[in-house]
């Protein structure tokens, strides 16, 4: 895959994240998934998937620890954030998207 | 309150997760979620829930390095957990599972395996220490206990520890070399309540020494003592756990209440512990003390006499007494309490005079010679020995053929620089987790198996609570565990010691070392012994249809006996009128085609035998060696309602019943054979009583006017018979015994027969209803057993050895699949390559085969007693079970074959 291009599910993610906003923290990105892109993901692939998106530097995580939430044990949440290259893969994505689509609507009408 | 998830599941979890910067934020996000489930749906469903989460976020996390480098604030504290041997071998535990995804062939096979051949042997290993190998539940140091055998006393047999009379228990049961004594009876059926409502109770009759001796203590109440155990006392009885379940449901107020058994009511005192079954294994529901009861039931005086050699006696030895001293000492005071018997006058016979006590251990005397449960334990201990070998076989061929299969990904991964101690793990990993899943499968297998063991096999045994016992468990698990481990590790193990390159090299050529003669001669093995195993049922199975298809000589299908329990002391007139009234009863019945009374209780059973039978030409009729000649005798229909088959001459006629008739028989094909060969029946006599009586006058010699078909009525082996029936007027006096012919299925009249004679009068206490066909279906028992235990077993061999078959014949077209390409290429035919598997199926099939067969001639000298009309080495079994396994080879070796056949040359050969 050429450079600053990303698959379609890093795709999700990174939009999931970006619209589940303040609240980014994994379980709602899961939901976030499921509800508007209406896919079930394993949480082992999603957190994976974080690990090695996190590794291409495509997005970043703080520790959460001064709102302790009990049922948790403790442990604290990580908010993700999409990074400078995060955006602008995604904004890569949507431009080859776009380009591709143009023109193409008209003929998918009478198939909705 | 904060609620925890499973934490054997979250220190799982950790422990796959590692160092992973992300660890304890997974850890903190899956509680989180497991906390919410748990408020809406639950403890047990949040806790499934997180163990498949555990389960598959920690597999995506086991082994991998951490590469997470960028973004986030790792913590550098949150890894390193534990030393890290665990932490490999959990991890690689974890990682293991995947083995369900990734060939769920082989992991389904292995699971298979383990489940039916381990679960089989479960169950059996179960029984075999239940009925052979433990001493009876709650019976107390059982090292010491001896049950008594008399022996040098002619009639009175050697094996059959029911040889006492009470005055010779009475005279060794005071001895200082014993600890206690206790005599009881065998069990008997009894009927309780009466009427409608009345039931059948299996009752035994113990002195009050029976439950201090076995060292047993009541569960509640108390056992009866030497107050309640004397001629005389009011009647008492203990009830049995389960008899108190199924009757009272544990209701504790029972004790107290009275219970009507036989013509006599006994108090309930006590109830008898949970799975107590007194000194033997068989199912008990009552206890009643023995000195009162016995002279309750008998018109005489049972415990006086030295002839009524009806008891069981048991001992426990005094300390520090040796078997040698105590039987010593034993053998003493029996000759000594004769021998005072015979000073006062007491009559003995010969027999015995000078008899011998011999204390036979009491785990053996629960042994071979006790009963057929015991034969039947062993007989499945033996099949299922061999289903176990087939197995354990199976699975260590399975596991190989894995091992070698991933020899080069090893010798790939070996040479990317992963520690050899890793590969191992990985082997013993994949292989514990298999073993853990088949133990899992194999003991549901073992729990379903066991109810159906004890419903079809044992059905004397009471079912025990816990089917596996712990040291079956055990046993099994240990076995699981070496066949999985061993099997699984070593080609890992081997792996080690081989330079990688070489491997990577070989395999580059097609050829792959090892494990292939290994395999071969475990395929071998398991051909082998499911071919002995086939034989085994193919004998019994026809065994069974022999028994099914002998010719009783009777039309027995329709044959119902019907015999009516009296209330006690019920004066003879009302017995016989009582008797008549439910004959004119039945007669009359919807689904009644004939009834007639008899003089017997049991018509046909050959139970009235008689010895002083004379016959014209030769005087006394000898005695049949295997017993009879039986007589018979009925009113007007006996022949046609008994099914008898006339073969000569004629049957009674309606004016041969009617009283003061001229007199007339029929004797059977064999007595008439034996008695007069070669002469004409029809032209002889028979005198049915030596001498006559004044009363009477001479007994005149009775014209035989027909001759019946023999009926083989007291075993299914016996092929002579001997019998003679005369007619009997309706009003003779005394008939006991009422036999009926139904139009339709016998079984289906048994309730309302039952129902209907027993509304007749509170006079009747119980009215036995016994249809022919399930006393004959009693006697092809052993035959049924045989075929359903060698037929479940030898299908289950069948199997699992095809399955060996498949997947040694899958490995090696897999490897081959170069030299095959290589073949095709070089203008092979498809058939050619068929025949290529075809080949090797063969040869594994025909050697297994003979061996097998061979195996099965020399065992089959031991079968050839317990076979019915079947030679033990017999051709047409031969054959259909070389049929069988050649078809099962066969249909082993069709997917590898078809593989063998779509491969594409091509890619064969540039695969590597």
């Amino acid at each position: 895959m050429a450079p600053g291009h990303i698959g379609e599910f890093e795709q999700v993610v990174l939009l999931a994240i970006l619209q589940a906003g303040d609240e980014a923290y994994a379980p709602n990105i899961r939901a976030v998934i499921h509800e508007s892109a209406g896919r079930s993901v394993s949480r082992g692939a999603l957190y994976r998937t974080f690990d090695r998106m996190a590794a291409k530097g495509l997005l970043e995580w703080e520790a959460e620890g001064s709102n302790p939430v009990p049922e948790r044990g403790g442990a604290p949440m990580r908010r993700f954030t999409v990074t400078a290259a995060g955006r602008r893969a995604l904004r890569v994505s949507r431009e080859a998207l776009l380009t591709l689509w143009d023109g193409i609507e008209p003929e998918l009408e009478d198939v909705r | 309150m904060t609620v925890s998830p499973p934490r054997v599941a979250e220190r799982l979890l950790s422990l796959c997760l590692g160092p992973a910067p992300a660890a304890r934020f997974i850890v903190g996000d899956l509680r989180q979620e497991y906390a919410a489930l748990r408020g809406g749906r639950g403890r047990a469903i949040a806790h499934l829930w997180y163990w498949r989460q555990a389960l598959n976020v920690g597999s995506r996390y086991v082994g991998r390095a951490p590469d997470n480098l960028g973004g986030g604030v790792g913590d550098p504290t949150s890894g390193g957990r534990g030393p890290s041997f665990w932490r490999d071998l959990v991890s690689e535990l974890v990682g293991a599972l995947r083995v369900f995804r990734t060939a769920p062939g082989f992991a389904t096979a292995v699971v298979f395996t383990l489940a039916l051949g381990l679960g089989a042997n479960a169950t059996m290993f179960g029984a075999v220490d239940r009925v052979l190998l433990s001493p009876p539940e709650h019976v107390q140091d059982h090292e010491s206990l001896r049950f008594l055998h008399l022996s040098g006393l002619g009639q009175r047999s050697f094996n059959s520890p029911m040889a006492y009379s009470f005055p010779d228990y009475e005279s060794i049961r005071g001895l200082p070399v014993l600890a206690d004594a206790a005599a009881y009876q065998s069990r008997r059926r009894v009927t309780m309540g009466s009427g409608v409502d009345a039931r059948r109770v299996i009752v035994q009759s113990a002195t009050a020494e029976f439950f201090p001796l076995l060292g047993v203590v009541p569960a509640h109440g108390r056992f009866f003592d030497t107050v309640d155990d004397r001629p005389g006392a009011p009647p008492v009885a203990v009830l049995a756990d389960g008899f108190w379940e199924r009757e009272f449901g544990r209701d504790p107020a029972v004790i107290g209440e009275a219970v009507a058994m036989g013509a006599h009511t006994y108090e309930v005192i006590g109830i008898a512990p949970a799975g107590f079954t007194g000194a033997n294994l068989g199912t008990v529901d009552i206890w009643v003390p023995l000195r009162m009861n016995i002279n309750l039931t008998s018109s005489w005086d049972v415990l006086a006499s030295r002839g009524a050699w009806w008891f069981r006696v048991i001992v426990r030895l005094a300390e520090g007494v040796s078997e040698q001293e105590a039987e010593a000492r034993m053998t003493a005071a029996h000759r000594a309490g004769i021998a005072a018997f015979i000073e006062t006058g007491g009559e003995v016979g010969d027999d015995s005079r000078g008899g011998t006590v011999n204390a036979g251990a009491f785990m053996m005397a629960l042994g071979p010679t006790a009963d057929n449960d015991t034969a039947i334990t062993l007989w499945l201990a033996g099949v299922s020995l061999l289903v176990l070998l087939i197995a354990c076989a199976n699975v260590a061929n399975l596991m190989l053929a894995r091992g070698i299969d991933r020899q080069r990904e090893r010798a790939v991964r070996l040479a990317f620089g992963v520690s050899r101690r890793r590969l191992v793990f990985h082997a013993l990993a994949e292989a514990l987790v298999l073993a853990f899943v088949g133990g899992i499968a194999a003991f549901a297998v073992a729990t379903w198996s066991g109810r159906a063991l004890y419903g079809l096999l044992l059905r004397g045994i009471p079912l025990p609570e816990t089917i596996v016992d712990v040291r079956s468990a055990v046993f099994l698990a240990c076995v699981v565990l070496m066949t999985t481990v061993v099997a699984g590790v070593l080609p890992s193990i081997q792996a080690l010691r081989t330079d990688p390159g070489d491997v990577l090299r070989e395999s580059r050529r097609g050829a792959t070392r090892g494990g292939g003669r290994a395999r071969g001669l475990l395929t071998l093995g398991q051909v082998s012994l499911s071919t002995v195993l086939l034989v085994g049922a193919g004998l019994f199975v026809q065994s069974l249809q022999n028994a099914v298809e002998v010719d009783l000589g009777f039309d027995h299908e329709a044959v119902i006996n019907v015999e009516l329990e009296h209330r006690g002391g019920l004066e003879a007139a009302r017995r016989d009128e009582l008797t008549r009234e439910a004959h004119q009863l039945l007669a009359a019945m919807p689904g009644v085609e004939g009834a007639i009374l008899s003089s017997s209780t049991r018509p046909l059973y050959g139970w009235d035998e008689q010895h002083d039978l004379r016959a014209s030409r030769i005087g006394e009729v000898p005695r049949v060696p295997e017993g009879g000649p039986y007589t018979y005798a009925g009113t007007e229909g006996y022949v046609e309602t008994a099914g008898l088959r006339v073969v000569k001459g004629r049957a009674f006629e309606p004016a041969d019943y009617a009283s003061g008739a001229p007199f007339a028989l029929m004797v059977s094909r064999s007595l008439a054979e034996g008695v007069w060969p070669g002469l004409d029946p029809l032209k002889e006599c028979i005198f049915l009583r030596h001498g006559a009586t004044e009363l009477e006058g001479p007994e005149p010699c009775r014209p035989v006017i027909g001759v019946y078909e023999d009926l083989m009525v007291r075993s299914l082996a016996d092929n002579t018979s001997w019998s003679v029936t005369w007619p009997i007027p309706n009003e003779t006096a005394g008939l006991r015994g009422i036999l009926v012919r139904s139009d339709g299925d016998a079984l289906d009249l048994v309730q309302s027969i039952r129902a209907r004679v027993a509304a007749l009068s509170p006079d009747i206490r119980y009215v036995h209803v016994t249809p022919m066909v399930a006393r004959i279906e009693a006697m092809r028992g052993p035959w049924r057993v045989g075929a359903t235990l060698f037929s479940a077993f030898g299908i289950l061999a069948l199997v699992v050895a095809s399955l060996g078959l498949y997947s040694v014949l899958s490995v090696a077209v897999a490897r081959r699949s170069r030299e095959i390409g290589i073949r095709a290429a070089l203008g092979a035919r498809r058939g050619n390559l068929v025949g290529m598997v075809v080949t090797r199926v063969a040869r594994l099939v025909g050697v297994g085969l003979v061996i097998g067969l061979g195996a099965a001639v020399m065992l089959g000298r031991f079968m050839e007693s317990v076979l019915f009309g079947v030679p033990a080495v017999n051709a047409s079994v031969f054959a259909v079970v070389a049929v069988v396994l050649v078809a099962a080879g066969l249909l082993a070796a069709w997917i590898p074959a078809r593989r063998a056949t779509a491969i594409d040359p091509a890619r064969a050969m540039t695969a590597e």
